[in-house]
């Protein structure tokens, strides 16, 4: 009997420690953290980790989270789940990471991407098809890495949602879009007063001052409201607010205090940002996905990089009713074009 | 997550029962169990064990009384981290003749919260190594209005029923200060003195 239960004991001993590889399913909710250099940041894989494709979610900010609408059915990443792995990754000092909050900089995120790739290929397998999906300040963060070793080995597509990879450029692109859209709207006699108010702040900044800078950004945020006043914009899709306060894994305060901590030590970095220079070296099939009321990055910015991505596979889309957050003002859509890219390049 | 909660309220509702003895005399010592919530919703578990200063003599006529105490308190957030607080404190409380008591109760001590969910470190050779029991140390300090019934005054029961509502802070964590709303409501029983 003794016997029994020892080699009992071995055989499940080796049982677990064999296990290193997670079993692969069709609706998986997998959650777990990556601790590097101090920093704490959760990783959750929901859905099909079956079909070996995973989509890496960049998420915006810097400082912002990937959990935005994490338990709303309508969003688009709850589709893609069905047919892929959707990765949402907490960047340091970021929504729901914890730990650190030191050495903000934009190599160290870098680092941390590598990282968590490695992490993902070592929990489910080598050989599955990883895609970057970076929004915003994810898309300088997409490139940044795209760009950095030999880091595109690892990525079969690249697909960049409203990507700022070039911030000098981006506000100049903006007071110019500011002053051609507020001036038609004005003209048609929509938010008159709020975009003749809009126009005179945006022409009065001095863009080579940081504060100036990041005060026509503001502009840009109170021109898509007024756009979206106007119903030239869809609202986003709304998201569980409480049910996420009271069971979902964010702390809404200390992802503020990570939002504004973040914010604050990478602004003098991201104030010069400019890596408009890199893109040519990224070589892999590339999805531009833009909204065509985006004051903060203006389509004007995405077709300029389209000509200077070096991928022969390169494609700009520009969705008709969104502003910066497309994948929240038309889902559907967004859904269709990111899966259509993907079961095409896979 | 609700069943955990359901768990905890169904543990403390039981413990009430079984504890619902009439007893007498009682000592100055008493012991709680309560629901700990975070947030309200993020279960957990408060235990204590409490001396109570009083001010008169007979224990049964009280008007006001200290409380000082030493609690363990452990709750969930889940997918985010496991928290455990170890807190002396001490509480203010006015006592009516029909036994119901309110005051503010203060705590401070140690906490550290465990990172819930497995942790996984990448090294400079891009081997993975898991972490165990990883987490955070902090400094935690406390602040709740306390309402209680208690049926030692009236029927001579040992027993209390206590809700406090306030909130705790943690620091250490995200170089600033993090506030937790809570609320915990349980039972506590006085230790009985031999006859």
């Amino acid at each position: 009997m003794k016997n029994i239960i020892k080699s009992s004991c071995i055989a499940l001993i080796c049982l677990i420690l064999s296990c290193n590889k997670e079993t692969l399913g069709l609706n998986v909710k997998d959650h777990f953290f990556l601790e590097n250099d101090g920093a704490v940041m959760p990783i959750f894989v929901n859905g099909n980790t079956q079909s070996k494709v995973f989509v890496i979610y960049l998420h915006g900010g810097p400082g912002s989270s990937s959990l935005e609408a994490y338990q709303n059915e309508s969003s688009p990443f709850t589709q893609l789940q069905s047919d892929y792995a959707v990765v949402h990754w907490e960047q340091r000092c970021s929504g729901a990471s914890q730990g650190n909050c030191s050495n903000l900089t934009i190599s160290q995120y870098v680092e941390d991407l590598e990282k968590v790739i490695i992490l993902l290929k070592n929990r489910y397998a080598n050989d599955i098809t990883i895609f970057l999906l970076g929004h915003s300040w994810g898309g300088s963060l997409g490139i940044k890495y795209l760009t950095t070793n030999n880091n595109q080995s690892n990525i079969k597509g690249w697909i960049e949602v409203g990507g700022g990879h070039d911030v000098p450029r981006i506000v100049t692109l903006e007071r110019e879009m500011v002053n051609e859209i507020g001036n038609r709207q004005r003209n048609q006699g929509k938010n008159v007063s709020e975009w003749e108010a809009n126009i005179t702040k945006a022409n009065s900044l001095n863009l080579d001052n940081i504060e100036d800078l990041f005060e026509m950004n503001r502009i840009a945020v109170n021109s898509e409201r007024l756009m979206q006043k106007a119903d030239s914009v869809n609202s986003k899709i709304g998201s569980s607010y409480l049910n996420d306060y009271f069971f979902g894994p964010i702390d809404f305060q200390a992802s503020n205090i990570n939002s504004n901590q973040t914010f604050d030590a990478i602004k003098s970095e991201l104030a010069v940002l400019s890596l408009s220079n890199n893109i040519s070296q990224i070589t892999i099939p590339t999805l531009l996905i833009w909204g065509k009321y985006d004051f903060r990055v203006p389509p004007k910015f995405a077709q300029e990089s389209l000509l200077a991505y070096g991928s022969t596979k390169k494609e700009l889309v520009v969705f008709e009713r969104s502003a910066h957050f497309v994948q929240w003002n038309e889902p559907k859509i967004f859904y269709e074009k990111v899966r259509n890219f993907i079961e095409q390049n896979k | 997550m609700n069943k955990t909660i359901l768990f905890l309220f169904a543990f403390i509702l039981f413990a009430n029962f079984s504890l619902a003895q009439n007893v007498k005399p009682m000592s100055k010592h008493f012991y709680s169990i309560c629901y700990f919530g975070e947030k309200i919703f993020h279960p957990g578990l408060q235990l204590s064990v409490n001396h109570s200063f009083y001010l008169s003599k007979d224990i049964t006529n009280q008007k006001n009384r200290f409380d000082v105490g030493l609690s363990t308190s452990g709750y969930f957030h889940f997918k985010n981290h496991f928290g455990l607080r170890v807190t002396p404190n001490l509480s203010l409380i006015h006592c009516t003749k029909k036994g119901f008591e309110y005051g503010l109760k203060a705590d401070a001590g140690f906490m550290r919260r465990f990172y819930q969910g497995s942790v996984f470190e990448v090294n400079d050779n891009g081997n993975v190594e898991r972490k165990y029991l990883s987490g955070q140390n902090a400094f935690t300090y406390g602040l709740y209005v306390l309402l209680a019934k208690n049926w030692y005054t009236s029927k001579s029961k040992n027993i209390r029923f206590s809700v406090e509502i306030g909130g705790f802070q943690e620091t250490n964590y995200n170089k600033s200060v993090l506030l937790h709303p809570a609320i915990n409501f349980g039972i506590s029983k006085y230790f009985t003195l031999k006859k």
